[in-house]
């Protein structure tokens, strides 16, 4: 053992004195020591930065031709070349991250929200009201997620708000299970009772005392959906269901398939953005695990 | 029976015939006994007696989770200058105004009876906050005055802190200032020293005792410990197998005890010498049903 070491180990509980950790800081510390995880996080926020801003500073309009078809981003001035029309392809990766990002998130968002509210009474209350709700998210996990989108979005038309909904559709059953699992292994624990016989009733019970100590899972958990409805819009829009009039990545994939033995680059660089936005989000979620997970966390 | 000076007075907390079923099974049958008010009074018996299940009855907390059901019985409680009502009848609603400000109770665990996400300075103006419309300056306010006065060292500074940076001795203390910070008539503790060592389990029962003397309220101890029975206690109710053995005053109970299963439970505490000339442990004599 090192000399430094000393006076912080040998004490301990000085330490836990002196700095009142917050649960949300003590998660953030456990989250730095992830190194996967903090450089997730950081390319997360330069590929949303870059969505958000991107546009603003490289204004060309997507859906413009702009300059001859197919040109590989060597022999033209766009950065990464023109696609099958001539339309600016780095134009579109940032156009196309906004839409995406904003698609992906409101779906997770959506889809925790379903869950939770289809989930947690279930969990809580047990008993009928488990059965029938738990019968009716079987009934939408049963179904084949892909079609059942599919299916919506030829209904409804292809438009982003549909898209979303149909995300959040097929992927709530998921949320609704891991929801009503937490609900149930916490409402029995000694402080939700001794919450009760303070006289906290059921909704403040659910809101206020077993929902913020869920919420580690359900995080968890939401940005993995995050990551997975990027996935599922890019194939919806792949298969030519998203909404033609909004660029998304996806979309981009989609359209330039027909040509990607002569326009790899119009093909390949939104692969690439999905790929490591996706990865970005999923190493987020992993040192989020870690932080939230008490069992790797020491005192 | 009963001590002479409860005679004149009304009981506070009357239960008459309580029977509590899980499914088939009866957890409590038949028990009563009052509370009067001021009092301590013990509810002694082993494991599985039905000690906790009635205090639990009392509070109502019976249905939701564990599935038990009242099947019979009254819990009458007297308020003095209200009109006496019977807890099993009540509604739901106004079950929840009396848990807390009314009747209140402490659990076994304070490692896990404090909700680990909020600082306890939180979680006791949140009790205050579901019972009174106080701001949360003032529910704030009560809060560390009651830490102050369940003798929490430092409290300003606690108040921020969290359940996991509290020992044991010290959440317990901080789950007495929850339940006794709205002034309850009542205050019922379920094995609130177990899982404390003996040094820490007489501190906090001084203290629920101080407290006691401070407010007035009736407490129900529930424990197993006859030990804690002797310290605190004004009088006692013997529990085994669902039913009520034996109940009097602490004084006739150790004295004179009736029935050969409180005989035995007395039997139970060790005495300081009792094992000189002996080389290996006593077993303890069986006990037939009542």
């Amino acid at each position: 053992m090192t000399a430094p070491d000393l006076p912080e180990a040998s004490m301990p509980n000085d330490a836990a004195q002196t700095k009142a950790r917050s649960p949300l800081g003590e998660a953030w510390f456990m989250f730095r020591r992830n190194r996967a995880a903090l450089f997730g996080l950081g390319l997360l926020l330069t590929i949303i930065a870059l969505s958000i801003f991107g546009p603003m500073v490289h204004s060309t309009d997507p859906f413009k031709i702009v300059t001859r078809p197919r040109q590989s981003p060597s022999e033209s001035d766009l950065l990464l070349g023109s696609d099958y029309l001539g339309r600016d392809v780095w134009a579109g990766l940032l156009n196309g991250g906004r839409v995406t990002l904003l698609i992906a998130l409101s779906a997770g968002l959506m889809t925790v929200l379903i869950g939770l509210l289809i989930g947690a009474p279930s969990g809580y209350y047990g008993g009928k009201v488990e059965a029938v709700l738990m019968r009716i998210t079987e009934l939408f996990q049963v179904l084949p997620a892909v079609l059942f989108a599919m299916v919506i979005l030829t209904l409804w038309g292809p438009t982003v708000r549909n898209v979303v909904f149909a995300i959040a559709i097929v992927a709530w059953p998921q949320t609704a299970r891991l929801a009503r699992a937490e609900f149930l292994r916490l409402r029995d624990l000694e402080y939700v009772k001794a919450a009760r016989a303070m006289g906290a009733g059921d909704f403040r019970i659910m809101t206020r005392i077993i929902l913020p100590n869920a919420s580690p899972a359900l995080i968890v958990s939401a940005t993995l959906i995050i990551g997975g409805s990027i996935l599922f819009e890019a194939g919806l829009s792949f298969l030519g269901l998203g909404d033609p009039n909004t660029v998304t990545w996806g979309l981009m994939l989609g359209n330039s398939r027909p040509y990607i033995l002569i326009t790899w680059w119009a093909v390949t660089f939104p692969g690439i953005a999905i790929f490591l936005t996706v990865l970005a989000i999923g190493l987020v979620g992993d040192g989020l695990n870690d932080a939230f997970n008490p069992k790797l966390r020491e005192r | 029976m009963a001590d002479e000076s409860n005679e004149d007075r009304e009981p506070l907390l009357s239960v008459r015939d309580l029977t509590v079923e899980f499914g088939s099974f009866r957890a409590v049958e038949g028990v009563s006994f009052d509370l009067y008010p001021g009092e301590t009074l013990a509810i002694v018996g082993e494991s599985g007696s039905g000690k906790s299940v009635t205090a639990l009855s009392i509070m109502r907390l019976i249905e939701l989770g564990t599935r038990g059901r009242i099947t019979n019985g009254r819990i009458v409680l007297n308020l003095p200058g209200e009109e006496a009502t019977d807890l099993v009848e009540e509604p739901e609603e106004r079950l929840r105004s009396i848990r807390g400000s009314v009747i209140s109770m402490i659990f076994q665990e304070p490692l896990t009876a404090l909700n680990p996400v909020y600082s306890i300075g939180n979680q006791i103006s949140e009790a205050v906050r579901a019972h009174q419309d106080a701001s949360k300056a003032d529910a704030a306010e009560m809060a560390l005055e009651m830490l102050r006065k369940v003798r929490i060292p430092e409290p300003e500074k606690r108040i921020k802190q969290y359940p996991h940076e509290m020992s044991g001795g010290m959440r317990q203390r901080v789950m007495i200032a929850q339940a006794l910070v709205l002034n309850p008539q009542v205050l019922i503790c379920d094995e609130p020293t177990t899982a404390l060592d003996v040094t820490i389990q007489a501190q906090i029962l001084r203290l629920i005792d101080d407290l006691q003397q401070d407010t007035g309220a009736a407490v129900i101890m529930i424990t197993h410990d006859m030990g804690v029975v002797a310290e605190i206690a004004d009088r006692v109710v013997v529990m085994k197998s669902s039913r009520v053995v034996e109940q009097g005053s602490v004084e006739q109970i150790f004295a004179d005890p009736q029935e050969d299963y409180t005989k035995a439970l007395l039997a139970a505490v060790p005495r300081l010498g009792s094992m000189n000339d002996r080389d290996e442990p006593a077993k303890f004599d069986l006990v037939e049903g009542p």
